[in-house]
């Protein structure tokens, strides 16, 4: 029985009309068509449909939207704002970090969460947040790039 | 109604030859004018639009003749067209490619993308198209300031009358050669008038890759869409037994079971709804072709293969074969490597939309040649009546270089009369893939008195990738996919004989990151190593001797030995292995480092040359080499399918792992310059990783692999 939600994404309120048990993941994209949150595994493994949840990251193939109302759901969509970029997507820019692009949302997202945290996190705080799988091998880009957003590089040395 | 069949016309008509080479993978001579211009010098105009819009704001687009799979060739060729027409690279935007035979490859004479072609198949053509481009926009100028075309140039987008300054843009000469004769022969800007080639520019999607923008397969929104998920018999070849639609039909949102070639689709109004109904299904499958078979039979079937004589065909001999009768010593070696999946991280979708008189699709695809006739065949439309929209690819690898997600979705639109977006799970991917062949490789070798190859015997036993993907292109000779790598080496081995058995086990076999190279360069540089640890000399220096008809080969040999100091001693529980490729026109050379451990070994470094030739982007091709070893790596710890009662066992990342960022060594590229003709950078730097770490592990641990993974 489908039910109605209120949801908070991106600082905005979305109600939707589904059954409570739909991956948040889903819900993002089939009925609120944020289509930057990917699918890739559906297990909750490869961290391709990360988002922040109250600031958290969370695997949201996994998370069943009624278990999210009343909380705050970040989506890469949520990053930019009228000021700009955030300065994680600039970084990524900056390090020309996607190949493919298509875990990169998840990548971007793990890393928002993980600064926020560890604002000049150590090689073993990155290995541990950074698990988002990527099979074109962007690994010491990312790498670069969450130095360069946590100010522990510079531009130059990034590229 | 007739059915254009598109790829074999093409083939035909650009009369592409199979001799010396994988059609995806060898170097044929360059189709030297655009298609465009193929069709006859005197043609009225030229297909400005189909390369280059302009729109109200100023914004100049280029469409790329190529799908971007993350290899970056969109960028590379957004390059070379912007140095040409004068355009400005960094206002720029890139459009993924419609379905037109403009963008037919040179080199397939069929719009595909894939054997690392986009870069050296489009070098020439492509400035063809950029120059001619250049040279009508400036006529459009001269006509309009009254002036002499050869007083005009272009720059930054703008034309440009060099005596007065005048200056305007594209978008105020576009709509003039529209109707325009295009040039005879348009002239090239000399090397060192380009602005951008040669240059690490950042890649142009890389803005819309990281807020989530960038429209890949999966995302494509249309209104009134379905969305569908299939399921497909798990025996390779078997077919739907019994379901229960009714069941399926009462999940809310479900609307329609529809069959497909080998299973079942479930159409609901979103993806989740669509699983849920699919597993309601009760859906079985009978019979296939691989029924009861397990991973045993199977490389039982090429220990067989091996052994059989009858159906063993030459591929290559030269010299005299006789020659290691009278040798002290020879060697015989078995080698091993499974079947691999492709797992892209966006699972295999397409979406198709598809009327009375009309189809349009949207598809993640390096195939638009063929999924434009896939669609033709099952809704018998004409060529013109079919639209294709490539999106950005989330990984190629090879897999989506076939149609069976296209055929499914364009079957389920017309049996729904709606736009249907069909999805895989992850555990379709994994199951439903075209695998990397399985192979078994048997070398005898007999050795002179200084350890070198007296005589070199090398039996193949492995399936053909050919044979169910375009059979018309095998002719006479065996696919010489199957012995890519073996059949010719860089190696100075004047007495060879190269055979392949071909067997067909019902598994289906495609094209996955440097197709037979990833096997046979893993065989061959590991038998190298062999030998050159039986005659106690030094593995680089051994494969020197045997590299001195091959300059290029032995340049990036030095110089990766070189680069990771190979002649410095590391301590006792550290090893170096070498390994040597020359693929899809290119040379690559790698040295690993691991450290033996007490459950096993850690790869450390992997420093990577490459020659490549002429280069477009050098941060594309140092990015492209660090992808390709990291996706040999994954294969090569961890890469294997094993098969139960049929079916294959792996279903997800969690028992077909990819590596993650805490396990990937260091690694460094260094990239050869030189003015030789570009040579592939997606595929080139896989094969070498997975011998370079084998033999690594040998010098660290006295261990020797003789089948991957190395676990």
């Amino acid at each position: 029985m489908a039910s109605k939600l209120s949801l908070t994404i991106n600082g905005e309120s979305h109600h939707v009309d589904v059954e409570p048990d739909t991956p948040l993941l889903w819900v993002l994209r089939d009925e609120l068509h944020l289509n930057g949150t990917k699918f890739s595994c559906g297990i909750g493994v490869c961290g391709a449909c990360t988002v922040l949840l109250d600031g958290e990251p969370v695997r949201s193939c996994l998370l069943p939207v009624s278990a999210v109302a009343g909380q705050s759901v970040l989506t890469i969509e949520g990053l930019k704002t009228k000021q700009g970029l955030h300065r994680v997507q600039q970084a990524w820019i900056d390090a020309d970090v996607p190949q493919c692009g298509y875990c990169q949302s998840g990548q971007i997202l793990s890393a928002v969460a993980l600064l926020e945290q560890h604002p000049k996190p150590s090689d073993a705080q990155i290995n541990q947040s950074m698990t988002n799988i990527c099979r074109c091998g962007t690994y010491p880009e990312v790498r670069k790039a969450v130095y360069l957003a946590a100010g522990m590089i510079t531009k130059e040395t990034a590229k | 109604m007739k059915i254009d069949n598109l790829s074999r016309r093409d083939f035909l008509k650009t009369g592409l030859v199979t001799g010396g080479g994988l059609v995806l993978g060898f170097s044929l001579p360059l189709v030297n004018k655009a298609q465009a211009r193929q069709e006859g010098e005197e043609r009225a105009t030229y297909p400005v639009a189909a390369w280059l819009q302009v729109d109200e704001a100023g914004v100049v687009k280029f469409v790329t003749p190529v799908s971007e799979m993350g290899q970056g060739s969109q960028t590379s060729l957004a390059m070379i067209l912007a140095d040409e027409a004068g355009a400005d690279y960094h206002a720029l935007q890139v459009l993924n490619p419609p379905n037109n035979r403009v963008f037919n490859n040179p080199m397939f004479g069929m719009q595909a993308t894939g054997g690392s072609t986009s870069v050296r198949a489009w070098w020439v053509p492509l400035r063809d198209v950029g120059a001619t481009l250049r040279e009508m926009l400036v006529a459009s100028a001269a006509k309009q300031w009254n002036v002499k075309a050869a007083e005009c140039t272009t720059q930054d987008s703008y034309a440009v009358h060099k005596p007065s300054g005048k200056k305007l843009h594209f978008k105020d000469l576009v709509n003039a050669t529209l109707d325009m004769r295009p040039p005879v022969k348009p002239k090239l800007k000399d090397r060192s008038e380009y602005r951008y080639i040669g240059k690490s520019l950042t890649r142009i999607d890389t803005p819309a890759k990281v807020t989530g923008e960038a429209q890949f397969g999966m995302d494509v929104v249309l209104p009134g869409m379905l969305i569908a998920t299939v399921k497909q018999s798990p025996v390779f070849g078997g077919e739907v037994d019994s379901y229960n639609e009714a069941a399926a039909l009462k999940v809310p949102g479900v609307m329609a079971v529809v069959p497909v070639d080998n299973g079942l689709a479930v159409v609901a109004k979103n993806y989740w709804q669509a699983t849920k109904g699919m597993a309601a299904l009760e859906l079985k499958f009978k019979g296939g072709k691989t029924k009861g078979k397990d991973t045993a039979a199977f490389e039982k079937q090429l220990d067989d293969g091996l052994a059989d004589d009858k159906n063993a065909r030459t591929v290559v001999s030269h010299g005299d074969l006789s020659a290691g009768k009278s040798a002290k010593q020879t060697y015989r070696m078995k080698y091993t490597a499974p079947f691999l999946a492709h797992t892209t991280m966006e699972p295999m979708n397409a979406t198709a939309h598809v009327t009375d008189d009309f189809c349009e699709l949207w598809l993640p695809t390096q195939s638009q040649t063929r999924s434009v006739q896939k669609a033709l065949e099952i809704t018998r439309l004409l060529l013109d009546e079919v639209k294709l929209h490539t999106t950005y690819l989330g990984g190629g690898f090879g897999r989506r270089a076939e149609t069976d997600f296209v055929a499914q979705a364009v079957t389920v639109s017309e049996a729904m009369g709606a736009p249907v977006k069909l999805i895989w799970s992850r555990e379709e991917d994994i199951k439903h893939d075209v695998y990397r062949p399985a192979a078994a490789s048997a070398f005898n070798i007999a050795v002179d008195k200084d350890g070198y190859p007296l005589s070199w015997k090398n039996r193949v036993c492995t399936s053909s990738i050919m044979q169910r993907y375009a059979p018309q292109w095998i002719g006479d000779k065996p696919d010489a996919s199957m012995t890519e790598g073996a059949a010719e080496t860089q190696y100075r081995i004047t007495n060879q004989l190269t055979e392949v058995v071909q067997i067909d086990n019902g598994v289906p076999v495609g094209f996955w990151r440097s197709v037979g190279n990833s096997l046979h360069c893993f065989f061959v540089e590991s038998v190298i190593d062999e030998l050159a640890h039986h005659a106690g000399k030094d593995p680089y220096q051994y494969r020197r001797h045997l590299l001195s008809d091959s300059p290029r080969a032995l340049n990036v040999l030095d110089a990766v030995a070189k680069a990771a100091n190979w002649d410095k001693s590391l301590a006792k529980n550290r090893g170096r292995g070498i390994a040597l490729t020359h693929s899809f026109g290119s040379y690559v050379a790698e040295v690993a480092e691991v450290t033996a451990m007490a459950d096993g070994f850690k790869v450390d470094r992997i420093v990577c040359v490459v020659d490549c030739g002429i280069y477009i982007n050098p941060a594309i091709i140092k990015q492209q080499m660090q992808s390709g070893i990291i996706y040999g790596l994954t294969a090569a710890l961890k890469g294997k399918i094993h098969f139960k009662g049929g079916a294959v066992v792996e279903s997800n990342f969690h028992d077909y792992p990819a590596l993650q960022m805490h396990e990937i060594p260091e690694i460094e590229v260094v990239i050869i310059e030189n003015n030789e003709n570009p040579g592939g950078y997606g595929e080139p730097g896989t094969p070498p990783v997975a011998p370079a770490v084998a033999n690594a592990v040998f010098a660290a641990m006295g261990k020797r692999y003789r089948s991957l993974p190395l676990s």
